[in-house]
């Protein structure tokens, strides 16, 4: 459980840096979406 | 029904064919209405390959995926009137969309949509042989996807051969480790895949020549900028790292974990190197812009990845020694 939520910040973590990256150079949305993507998590694909 | 068609789409292969196309419009110079256009003819593609697929492996399917809920046939899902209707439309969208990418996108998706026959069914049945099953699969997804992203842009660069060979042996490296959740029913079916055919040790050794390969060659095809060597190196050293655990690797969830890592780590490269065109690419960044922003992506892509599977790597790591 603890190891899962620090999965999950991580992620959070990760991807604000992304954000951030593109708020500041806003031609870099495809690699936020792919960021993005990469984080769909096993089990929603399983269901 | 439409559960089905997501099924049969498989969202992270498209996930990495669109980050293929995303690159080839980088390396053209710009993203158009084309180029996210591509998005639903990558997902019809993709459709059209693995139903027939499924359709051909079902049998095995039911041997080495009878608990994958990912597999309509298998799950009997869907009745064969609605898998050939999925089938066959996918087909028709994929090559009706392709005449917005000229001559060259219907010839190509007519090739592909072929290739998805010669692939999966008799008499050639491409996917039962060791060799060319991997190369000509990981050519097709590569170089389709790449194309159609370069010519979603109206342009006058020269085609990127190089780089799309440096992707195609990357797609190899991965399409190596494909097959380790078969091993069981492709035996049964006397489906001589690579792994089978050489074991762990030489599959996972071949992968890493592959991955290496294309790491340099992406490299020369930049033009040997910083800000794609280092952190494709790192990558590059971690992932022979997860190659080695896999190759020692006994349980087939284990194997599966250690693909997935890996798996991750080539998005993750497509990623930074999507940054570096795309900074390339942009007009108002200094030099030093476009060097330190994709260093910076592929650093934290790393360095997440590495964090994400700390953890799993240290008990691999006590087990294997």
């Amino acid at each position: 459980m603890r190891k899962e939520k620090a999965q999950i910040v991580l992620s959070i973590v990760e991807v604000s840096f992304f954000v951030a990256l593109v708020v500041a150079y806003n031609f870099l949305w495809p690699v936020l979406l792919f960021v993005a993507l990469s984080h769909v998590p096993a089990k929603v694909l399983k269901k | 029904m439409l559960k089905s068609i997501v099924k049969f789409a498989r969202v992270r292969i498209i996930a990495t064919c669109f980050a293929l196309v995303f690159l080839g419009s980088a390396a053209a110079g710009s993203v158009t209405p084309k180029t996210i256009l591509a998005f639903i003819l990558i997902v019809a593609f993709t459709v059209h390959a693995n139903s027939i697929n499924d359709y051909s492996d079902r049998d095995i399917d039911e041997i080495n995926l009878k608990d994958a809920h990912d597999r309509p046939l298998v799950t009997k899902d869907i009745t064969n009137t609605q898998f050939w209707a999925i089938h066959f439309t996918s087909g028709f969208l994929a090559l009706g969309l392709s005449i917005f990418y000229g001559l060259g996108g219907v010839v190509l998706t007519l090739a592909v949509l072929f290739i998805d026959y010669i692939y999966s069914l008799k008499p050639l049945r491409i996917t039962d042989r060791t060799f060319a099953s991997p190369l000509l699969l990981a050519a097709a997804y590569t170089y389709y996807s790449f194309s159609l992203g370069f010519w979603s842009v109206h342009t006058s660069t020269t085609y990127p051969w190089l780089l799309t060979i440096g992707l195609c042996f990357g797609f190899i490296a991965r399409l190596l480790l494909k097959d380790f959740r078969d091993v069981k029913g492709d035996k049964k079916h006397g489906k001589i895949t690579f792994l089978l055919r050489f074991g762990s040790k030489v599959t996972t050794s071949v992968s890493g020549v592959f991955w290496i390969a294309a790491m340099l060659i992406v490299v020369a095809a930049t033009s040997f900028p910083f800000g794609i060597i280092i952190p494709l190196l790192i990558g590059s050293v971690m992932v022979c790292k997860w190659l080695l655990l896999l190759s020692r690797a006994r349980s087939i969830t284990e194997q599966q974990e250690l693909v997935a890592i890996i798996a991750k780590a080539a998005n993750f490269a497509i990623i930074t190197i999507l940054a570096y065109l795309l900074c390339h690419q942009h007009v108002g960044l200094s030099a030093t812009e476009k060097e330190v922003i994709p260093l910076a992506v592929g650093l934290v892509l790393l360095a997440f990845n590495w964090l994400q599977n700390l953890d799993y790597v240290k008990v691999t790591n006590g087990r294997s020694n």
